[in-house]
């Protein structure tokens, strides 16, 4: 059980920019922890930073309350599974997982013991004489996995495992993941892309973009109640919608052919805004629709596209001004292409923003922690 | 083969590249030949292509010899019984041998004497007649060798490859001794390897000397060039360092300075050493790389995933254990393309041993061969060309037992073949 913490963590290259910025997290013992973002936010450096791979600019890593900095990776007692698998390609697999052992020294029947008991874990056994050209992806990828877990090591790194694999593998694979952390419950940096697995896997989330964390929260949190509109619009599918207008007395949101009265509690909140530019933001499965007979008060929009996804589908709408939306609706609605539907807003669960990627979330309550 | 249009096309495709690779092979196919020549027919014009035998029979025996010459006009074959010439057989015009007496010419100071010497006829040598040499292999052959007038008809020719050439090459390069030929054994026995002290001045050299000297350079070349170029390769691609590229940039720009700028600086540095006469300046320089075999390798390293070396690291290597355990061993395809150039190289380096050996039993095989041109006033093709094939046979089998590595190692790093 090791306790990992970043404190101000920082990495610059020459010519001053700045790839990781103010990095603070305190991952706790048994943690599973998610490092998510779009490509180069930052995410893939932390985490080599945390395995020793890259120099820490500023800042401090501390593993088990000691300071690694410059520690060489073999000393900070951590294993990584890298995207690729990084799996040596002239060895077998029984000497890609023994190869670590090996070196620390250990002896035969030991190594052999603990690679066999690994393998058994985690169904490779079979593979062990094999070379990795001669594994699908997916056995390759537990190879990895086997590599890393045959050190029992204080620290598990994930640098995008699952993203070479085939999306009913890596459905699978992830569930396995989640099963064996469950099992041995190690400390867990896992680093992804994908919203889906952070949301799965994580313990807790951390969201980044451009250097910085934006929010650190378990995943629903994150998705319930996002510190900005970065985060808000990165984790759910369809994304979150978000539409520019203003916020006027009264609480009435207006922009590109939409608006909605916000309820009193959000409103009390929103005091200083009322008058200025903000960004509303409506989750697809936030939106109903109905006829707009039904509705003579409420916003229109036109279907555009449907997509049927089986129990629920996705319409594609575009509001009066041409601006478009996405709505989540159950299979069941009777909806066709060109009609004119009424937008009927869960006016409860809309966020608003202030203007800019990052905008903050305006809607929250002050108690909530912003980290950015 | 069949009426397929797209089988007519790659016919149409194949024909020119066959008969182009025919082009590039015909000297090959020269050599070939050559070396199965006996010496007469080599260089004759026009040139002839198969390896063929001139041979008489005589008692039911084969009698091989050289290529008739005409006579031209009628003449006898005297035996002279009296003068200078007394006991010779001398062929003189027909016209000039009458009652036992045959008129013979002789240059005598500045004019040409005629003596009437008394002489019996051996034979009557009709114009129609050829002159035949008995047809020895070896040059060390010290028989008689009878000359013969017959008849053309007798003179059979038949298409017969001399393989005897390829000991008589082996065996001409034994120099030393007077020209006396020596069995295999002997020729062993008399063998000095370059490692063993320094044999008594008049000792035989022999070609295993020659050929030990050649592979005694071509191993620790090869294995010089292979290690210390995969060291410089690995630092050069695999590890990041200020004023990496610019090094790289002043290894390439070496490979643009041409060896004679080279050879008079070397000389004098491998004077100044005591290397001169011995295989040293030919091996040494090799285990501090070469340019070319860094830039190769580099290619080839820097085509490995980075993510390799960091699992390595993570796993608790060294930066020498990721290059020793993980790169190297990946690499093989790549040091075995760097090797076969190295060997070919010194197997086939003719200007280096020529600048610095000074001693016969240092020559290497390439400096060796040489002698068969200078020696005895002419050239000795045949032997040459028979000496060249056995030379060539090792590396085109080196290269077929190879040829899938090597293509593999060239295709990967992105060099052309």
């Amino acid at each position: 059980m090791t306790h990992v913490s970043l404190k101000k963590v920082e990495k610059f290259y020459a010519g001053a920019v700045k790839a990781v910025e103010d990095v603070n997290i305190d991952i706790q013992k048994g943690e599973f922890i998610v490092l998510v973002g779009p490509s180069g936010c930052g995410k893939s450096t932390t985490l080599r930073m945390v395995a020793g791979l890259e120099d820490i600019s500023a800042g401090t890593i501390e593993i088990n309350g000691k300071v690694v900095n410059d520690l060489p990776p073999k000393d900070r007692d951590i294993a990584m599974v890298f995207q690729n698998y990084a799996l040596y390609p002239h060895m077998t697999c029984f000497e890609n997982m023994a190869f670590a052992l090996k070196l620390k020294g250990e002896s035969k029947a030991e190594i052999a013991k603990k690679v066999k008991a690994t393998a058994d874990t985690i169904g490779i056994l079979h593979l062990l004489e094999r070379k990795p050209g001669q594994l699908s992806g997916g056995q390759r990828q537990r190879v990895a996995l086997g590599r890393a877990m045959v050190r029992q090591p204080a620290v598990f790194l994930f640098d995008e495992p699952l993203s070479n694999l085939d999306a009913r593998l890596r459905v699978e694979t992830r569930a396995e993941l989640k099963r064996l952390h469950a099992k041995f419950a190690t400390t867990t940096i896992y680093v992804t892309h994908d919203q889906e697995e952070a949301m799965t896997l994580g313990d807790r989330v951390v969201v980044m973009s451009m250097g910085k964390v934006q929010q650190v929260a378990p995943p629903l949190e994150i998705f319930h109640r996002p510190v900005n509109r970065f985060v808000a619009g990165f984790l759910g599918t369809p994304p979150m919608n978000f539409v520019q207008g203003k916020l006027a007395a009264g609480g009435l949101f207006e922009g590109e052919g939409v608006f909605l009265r916000l309820p009193e509690e959000t409103l009390g909140r929103l005091g200083e805004h009322v008058g200025t530019s903000v960004v509303l933001g409506v989750r697809p499965d936030h939106i109903d629709l109905a006829p707009p007979v039904a509705h003579p008060d409420a916003p229109t929009a036109r279907v555009d596209i449907i997509e049927p996804l089986g129990s629920t589908m996705d319409l594609y709408l575009t509001t009066s001004t041409g601006y478009r939306l996405v709505v989540r609706a159950p299979a069941t609605l009777d909806r066709s292409a060109g009609e004119q539907v009424a937008l009927l807003f869960r006016s409860a669960r809309a966020h608003l923003f202030e203007p800019g990627v990052h905008g903050a979330n305006l809607t929250l309550e002050q108690t909530a922690v912003a980290v950015a | 083969m069949s009426a397929n249009p797209l089988n007519r096309s790659r016919t149409l495709v194949h024909l020119p590249l066959v008969l182009l690779a025919l082009a590039f092979l015909f000297p090959l196919i020269w050599l070939v030949l050559t070396s199965l020549q006996p010496r007469e027919q080599v260089g004759k014009i026009p040139p002839e292509w198969l390896p063929r035998r001139h041979f008489i029979e005589e008692n039911g025996h084969e009698i091989f010899v050289t290529p008739p010459e005409a006579v031209g006009s009628d003449k006898v074959l005297v035996l002279v019984e009296e003068g200078i010439d007394r006991g010779n057989r001398v062929l003189i015009p027909a016209a000039a041998f009458s009652d036992g007496r045959a008129a013979l010419q002789r240059q005598e100071a500045d004019q040409l004497v005629e003596e009437r010497v008394r002489a019996k006829l051996v034979q009557s040598v009709p114009k129609n007649y050829v002159f035949v040499k008995e047809w020895h292999l070896s040059k060390y052959d010290k028989r008689p060798a009878r000359g013969l007038y017959v008849t053309p008809e007798s003179v059979k020719v038949r298409v017969e490859p001399v393989a005897g050439n390829y000991g008589e090459s082996i065996r001409s390069l034994t120099a030393g001794e007077d020209d006396k030929a020596l069995g295999l054994g002997e020729l062993v026995a008399r063998t000095s390897f370059p490692w063993t002290e320094r044999s008594s001045p008049g000792h035989t050299i022999t070609f295993i000397t020659y050929l030990s000297n050649t592979m005694l350079v071509a191993l620790l070349s090869v294995i010089g060039t292979t290690l210390s170029s995969a060291w410089v390769a690995y630092g050069l691609s695999r590890v990041v360092w200020k004023g990496r590229e610019a090094l790289f940039g002043m290894t390439l720009a070496t490979m643009m300075i041409p060896f004679p700028v080279l050879m008079v600086p070397l000389y004098s540095v491998f004077r100044a050493l005591g290397w001169v006469g011995t295989l040293m300046p030919l091996w040494v320089p090799s285990f501090f790389g070469s340019a070319f075999s860094i830039f190769l390798l580099r290619q080839f390293f820097l085509t490995l995933p980075k993510e390799l070396s960091e699992a390595a690291r993570i796993d608790g290597c060294s930066e020498f254990q990721i290059f020793w355990r993980v790169i190297l061993p990946l690499a093989k395809p790549a040091l075995s393309v760097v090797a076969l150039f190295q060997f070919l190289f010194v197997y086939n380096d003719f200007l280096g041993p020529l600048i610095f050996l000074t001693e016969p039993d240092t020559f290497t095989m390439a400096l060796g061969l040489q002698q068969y041109q200078s020696q005895e006033g002419g050239s000795e093709w045949h032997l040459l060309m028979a000496a060249s094939c056995m030379l060539s046979a090792p590396v085109i089998a080196l290269f077929f037992f190879t040829q899938r590595t090597f293509i593999q190692g060239i295709s990967t790093t992105g060099m052309k073949g």
